[in-house]
């Protein structure tokens, strides 16, 4: 038989109410309680692991610009934020990016689409590229991703996109297509802009490291 | 994500860069498509992953079906073979480890891992096991007594490949965070990693003196290393095509190894056999479809695995 389920709200509610927990400040026992709930609201889920590779190679260059103004297939850009599960902003870490061109090729003699970016003050980051292509072997277009930073878990993951023509516009239903494709949540929406005959596509991708 | 297989090996012959010949050694007809094939060293024993589901086991030359085992819809990600054949291990996409006594069919070890399977070897006398789930560290068991010993600790991205030394004393584990690492098997204790590649190895083994450890991959080359300090010997010539698995010939002399395709897919692509002091191209084949497992037989023969919807072929190099 389950115990029943008592939330950190319970919890604090129970210790005033014992004394003991006692209120030193000028704060009521609703306002406190109130900054814990919404202080609870903020907590957020890590990031879901997905496998590293193979194909990444360290010691990419800095850049944001992952594609060359000629360069074929849909231009896309990702962009996001990096929180740990409590809902702080990290700023500082080191992501480091990687993805095949739009036919499905890592460069495995370069460093064309990879990059290593550093999230800003506010935990942001963003990068312009094109959409990966499919290649044999693997079901979905996909991102890589390898987040580091001081007193967090390394972020192992990839980025999906819920238009990739494999989920046939449900990837709530076809996710699990892609084997190695573990987690829903790594499926992004994706915003088409501008007209048919220049679409450009913008990706929203949050992470969440979970602390040393 | 491009998995290297299991097993795998290559064949030919020539001098310089001629057509090398490849004897089609035995056609085996089987029930469904072979995706993966381990072959025994000792040549009488091969087990293959079929598209059915199952697990089969044949006895060569005779291509006559010993065994079976159903994997209940679960998608076997290796199947690898003890050099005497005596034991089957094949890792699964949910990340159970199996492995079977291939003369009884009984159940012999089991496991289970974090994530699905990705990489295995057995130590040469068939008593340990190195076995990781892809982006986790190797666990390193002791068969006889079925206990985990330790881990091989990485910095991130667990290994791709691993392997023992032919005295057994050694471990080499080729990591997805670039390393090549080198471990004591008594103890588990790092001995030593090469960092200088910026891409990860797919395969690794050691020479059959134990002096040397080989190891490549994406990166088109392969390098030969110390194995006491983990200093870079000899890096051979860039090839066109991505390393996809290399094993140490019985004699020592030649590396043999197969290919991805340029861009690391599992398409066609050739096999070569490079001598291991000079790092020339002894022969190359290019067989016209991927091959799914290759080994030496210790009588010296190298032996590949093709295969077609309803029949598993070996071909054989002298």
């Amino acid at each position: 038989m389950g115990s029943p389920r008592v939330n950190r709200r319970d919890i604090l509610q129970k210790c005033l109410k014992l004394g003991s927990l006692t209120l030193f400040s000028s704060t009521s026992a609703t306002e406190l309680i109130a900054a814990w709930d919404e202080r609870e609201n903020l907590v957020r889920t890590a990031t879901p692991w997905n496998e590293l590779g193979p194909f990444y190679k360290k010691r990419a260059p800095q850049t944001s610009s992952l594609r060359a103004p000629q360069d074929p297939g849909m231009p896309l850009s990702v962009s996001g934020r990096i929180f740990d599960v409590h809902g702080e902003v990290v700023s500082g870490a080191k992501l480091e990016v990687w993805q095949t061109d739009h036919l499905g090729h890592y460069d495995l003699d370069g460093y064309r689409y990879r990059a290593t970016l550093i999230s800003d003050t506010n935990g942001k980051y963003s990068f312009d590229s094109v959409m990966p292509g499919h290649y044999p072997d693997r079901v979905c277009q996909h991102i890589h991703y390898l987040v580091t930073a001081p007193a967090h878990k390394t972020v192992t993951t990839q980025l999906y996109f819920a238009t990739d023509p494999v989920f046939e516009g449900d990837p709530d239903r076809n996710y699990k297509r892609d084997p190695v494709l573990l987690s829903r949540e790594l499926v992004r929406p994706v915003v088409l802009r501008g007209d048919p005959k220049n679409v450009f596509a913008d990706v929203t991708f949050e992470l969440v490291m979970e602390r040393l | 994500m491009i998995r290297p297989a299991s097993a795998c090996l290559f064949v030919v012959s020539v001098a310089s860069l001629c057509v090398a010949q490849a004897h089609d050694e035995m056609s085996i007809a089987a029930p469904a498509k072979v995706e993966a094939l381990a072959m025994a060293r000792n040549g009488k024993i091969a087990a293959g992953w079929c598209a059915d589901g199952k697990v089969r086991i044949w006895n060569l030359p005779a291509g006559q079906m010993l065994r079976s085992f159903d994997l209940h819809g679960v998608e076997a990600s290796q199947v690898l073979l003890s050099r005497d054949g005596r034991w089957l291990l094949v890792g699964d996409s949910k990340g159970s480890v199996h492995i079977w006594d291939s003369t009884t069919g009984k159940v012999q070890f089991e496991t289970a891992l974090r994530h699905y399977f990705d990489t295995a070897a057995f130590s040469r006398d068939g008593a340990m096991l190195a076995v990781a789930a892809t982006g986790e560290p190797a666990q390193v068991f002791d068969l006889r007594s079925k206990r985990p010993l330790y881990q091989l600790i990485s910095d991130f991205g667990g290994p791709m490949a691993v392997a023992f030394s032919p005295d057994g004393s050694l471990i080499a584990s080729a990591d997805t965070d670039t390393a090549i690492r080198v471990f004591d098997v008594r103890t588990g204790r790092l001995m030593w990693r090469f960092d200088e590649l910026t891409l990860e190895s797919f395969s690794v083994d050691f020479t059959q003196d134990g002096k040397f450890v080989l190891a490549g991959g994406p990166n088109k080359s392969l390098l030969l290393l110390d194995a006491s300090s983990g200093k870079l010997v000899h890096s051979y010539p860039k090839q066109k095509d991505v390393v996809r698995y290399l094993e140490v010939s019985p004699n020592g002399n030649a590396v043999a190894v197969v290919y991805f395709d340029e861009n690391g897919s599992n398409l066609a692509a050739p096999v070569r056999v490079f001598d291991i002091s000079s790092g020339n191209v002894q022969s190359q084949w290019l067989p016209d479809v991927p091959v799914i497992g290759a080994g030496w037989v210790s009588d010296g023969r190298l032996l590949v695995a093709t295969s077609t919807p309803d029949a598993l072929h070996i071909w054989s190099v002298r």
